[in-house]
């Protein structure tokens, strides 16, 4: 009977351990199998009575005489027991309790990294009786899993943080050599541009030689005139003298210093000249003077109707004609000089334009340059072109100041200027116009024609190198690019309008505030 | 009357006063103009203004010199504008283009009666202008 209650009671003992213990193991006093947890069937399909001291091989084998020794021993100081299976593939652990003459192990796998669930042929599902257990392998394995892929993954970053610095010191060093490449090649840039800039400068003055020419001519041919009319007068004016009294010579020579004859004479009215013949009949009271040469003579001279005086001074000197003529020839040379003057200054400036526009100053700071000079100078070189029937209209404020280089400003205003002329070849109405705006923020300068637009085709690339539209393919196609870089360098833009009557060139220059 | 002498006329157009006082000095110094009115304009518009005066005058006009380039007309256009309404009237051209065929076409059309080109020497201006003067007595000094 009692044998029975222990029977059941054991039975109804090993049951509760199992659910929580799917590995339990329960041997009898003769190592024999007892009892097993249902997983071990999956392990190890054909258990035989024998099979736990056949299967397993334990640690410290050595010390082993007697495994029931070492399983009591184990038991009694509360010890872990370690196993493998005979192929080393699992690891287990139990503690062990001795009851009823029976070993009861309860084995649990040992999971570490090398050993993993499957490893056992067991997955998660088997221990799912125990819902801790396999929590806790399953956050096991995952952890394991993760902190080995972690682990990987490090090293991974580690070895690729080593390609990296590789790959940057490599970017460093290629980095350095193309700044100085770049350096390099902005230099040879700007040699070069500078080059292309003479270039054009030097073309401009080829095409426009011939007009600076022609206009260097007439103020030479004028001041030949003038010496040699000087010369001939000099000549005439000895027989002249010889005919008249000293006195009265230099009474001529005093008053005509006080006078001045218009460079060419207008037309004389004919009651002014009526004035004057009669003056001249009723002073000389006679007839044998050839009045009507008297009164040319005096119309020569400028001498008005209303100057009786001196027309009375004039009437009375000792040979009427003569004293008229000397004071004409005076006012005559007078006259001579003041044309040769204005001609060599005409001829100075012409010169001086030129020098200032082919000077190639690029390097000088920035000055204050009058906007208005600064374009009347280059209309001035541009003159000769400028006057073939072109209608020109400039309306620019004398006031306007910009900070600057002069020569590249002239190169700008020539290269608009040129283009704007060459746009008219055969164009009837050639209209050019030239005007400043002004806001609190920019200088605006619009250089507007009436020659040909701007094709569709060319409009996105006139502002670029070698673009030269023209039909005759004169220009050396920069013009408009170098014109676009001076903006540049001056806190500038240039752009154009093509939908205006007029084409026009807009030129924009920031204000610079402050100082 | 005092003013009677004068029944000739030549008018100088251009837009450049030295050219002007040039034509100016250069003709009362090789020719007796004592009978001639020698009238000067740089506004080819004036000039045409003062034709139309002296026609009602009946002031003869020898010939008129014109400059090729100026800013608003060209000698050209002026040229047949003037013959247009007088068609008798004679034309010498001034020119620094001695080649242009602008010029070439007003001499083949017959517009033109000499050309000088720019710039000319004083025997040169003489011999072009002589024949015109000698037609009206006008005579060498």
């Amino acid at each position: 009977m009692s044998e029975n209650v222990n029977k059941q009671e054991i039975s109804a003992y090993l049951q509760g351990i199992q659910t929580c213990t799917p590995l339990l193991l329960v041997l009898d006093d003769h190592l024999k199998i007892h009892d097993y947890g249902k997983v071990w069937k999956k392990l190890i399909p054909s258990i035989s009575f024998d099979f736990f001291s056949s299967y397993f091989t334990f640690d410290n084998k050595s010390e082993i005489i007697d495994l029931r020794e070492l399983l009591k021993k184990i038991s009694n100081n509360n010890q872990l027991l370690f196993f493998n299976s005979l192929d080393n593939s699992r690891r287990f652990k139990c503690s062990i309790i001795v009851k009823h003459e029976l070993f009861i192990l309860l084995v649990q796998p040992v999971i570490n990294q090398r050993y993993s669930l499957m490893n056992y042929g067991l997955e998660i599902k088997d221990f799912l009786a125990h819902e801790y257990i396999a929590e806790y392998l399953f956050l096991k394995q995952s952890v394991d899993k993760s902190l080995s892929d972690l682990r990987k993954l490090v090293e991974k970053v580690k070895t690729k943080n080593k390609e990296l610095e590789k790959v940057k010191n490599e970017l460093i060093s290629t980095n350095t050599n193309l700044e100085t490449r770049i350096i390099e090649e902005t230099e040879k840039n700007i040699e070069f541009h500078k080059s292309f800039v003479l270039n054009e400068k030097l073309a401009t003055i080829g095409e426009l030689s011939a007009g600076i020419a022609h206009d260097l001519n007439t103020p030479l041919a004028s001041i030949n005139v003038g010496i040699e009319g000087i010369k001939y007068i000099f000549e005439n004016i000895q027989k002249i003298n010889s005919r008249l009294k000293p006195h009265e010579v230099s009474e001529i020579y005093q008053f005509s210093l006080s006078r001045e004859l218009d460079l060419y004479p207008k037309r004389i009215k004919k009651e002014e000249s009526e004035k004057l013949s009669q003056i001249i009949i009723k002073a000389l009271k006679k007839e044998d003077y050839e009045i009507s040469k008297l009164t040319y003579l005096f119309n020569q001279t400028q001498i008005k109707s209303n100057e009786n005086d001196v027309i009375l001074t004039f009437l009375n000197y000792s040979s009427i004609y003569d004293s008229l003529k000397l004071l004409h020839s005076y006012l005559e040379i007078k006259n001579l000089l003041r044309s040769s003057i204005v001609s060599i200054e005409k001829a100075t400036e012409i010169v001086s334009n030129l020098k200032n526009f082919i000077r190639n100053d690029s390097t000088q700071s920035k000055v204050e340059i009058n906007l208005k000079e600064s374009i009347e100078t280059v209309l001035n070189v541009f003159r000769h072109e400028v006057k073939k029937n072109v209608a020109l209209t400039v309306e620019i404020d004398s006031n306007l100041v910009i900070k600057g280089h002069k020569q590249e400003l002239f190169q700008l205003w020539s290269n608009l200027i040129k283009n704007a002329i060459e746009a008219f070849h055969s164009h009837k109405d050639k209209i050019l116009v030239i005007k400043s705006f002004e806001s609190s923020e920019t200088i605006i300068i619009e250089i507007s024609n009436s020659g040909d637009t701007i094709k569709k085709e060319n409009e996105n690339r006139i502002f670029e190198k070698f673009q030269s539209t023209k039909l005759n393919k004169s220009g050396t196609g920069l013009g408009l690019s170098i014109a676009k870089r001076i903006m540049e360098s001056h806190n500038g833009n240039i752009s154009y309008d093509n939908s205006r009557k007029l084409t026009t060139f807009i030129v924009n220059f920031k204000k610079t505030h402050g100082r | 009357m005092a003013d009677s002498k004068m029944k000739y006329a030549i008018i100088c157009i251009d837009d450049d006063p030295m050219i002007l006082q040039m034509l100016n000095f250069q003709i009362r110094k090789r020719f007796d103009m004592e009978c001639a009115l020698l009238e000067f304009f740089t506004n080819p518009k004036e000039a045409i203004e003062e034709i139309e005066i002296l026609l009602i005058e009946r002031i003869d006009i020898i010939f008129l010199i014109v400059d090729y380039q100026m800013p608003e007309i060209n000698g050209g256009e002026l040229i047949r504008i003037v013959k247009n309404k007088f068609e008798n009237l004679k034309f010498i051209m001034l020119s620094g283009q001695a080649n242009s065929a602008s010029v070439n076409d007003l001499l083949e059309s017959n517009l033109l009666d000499k050309f000088i080109s720019k710039p000319w020497s004083e025997d040169t201006l003489v011999s072009a202008i002589k024949p015109l003067l000698d037609q009206f007595n006008i005579s060498e000094i």
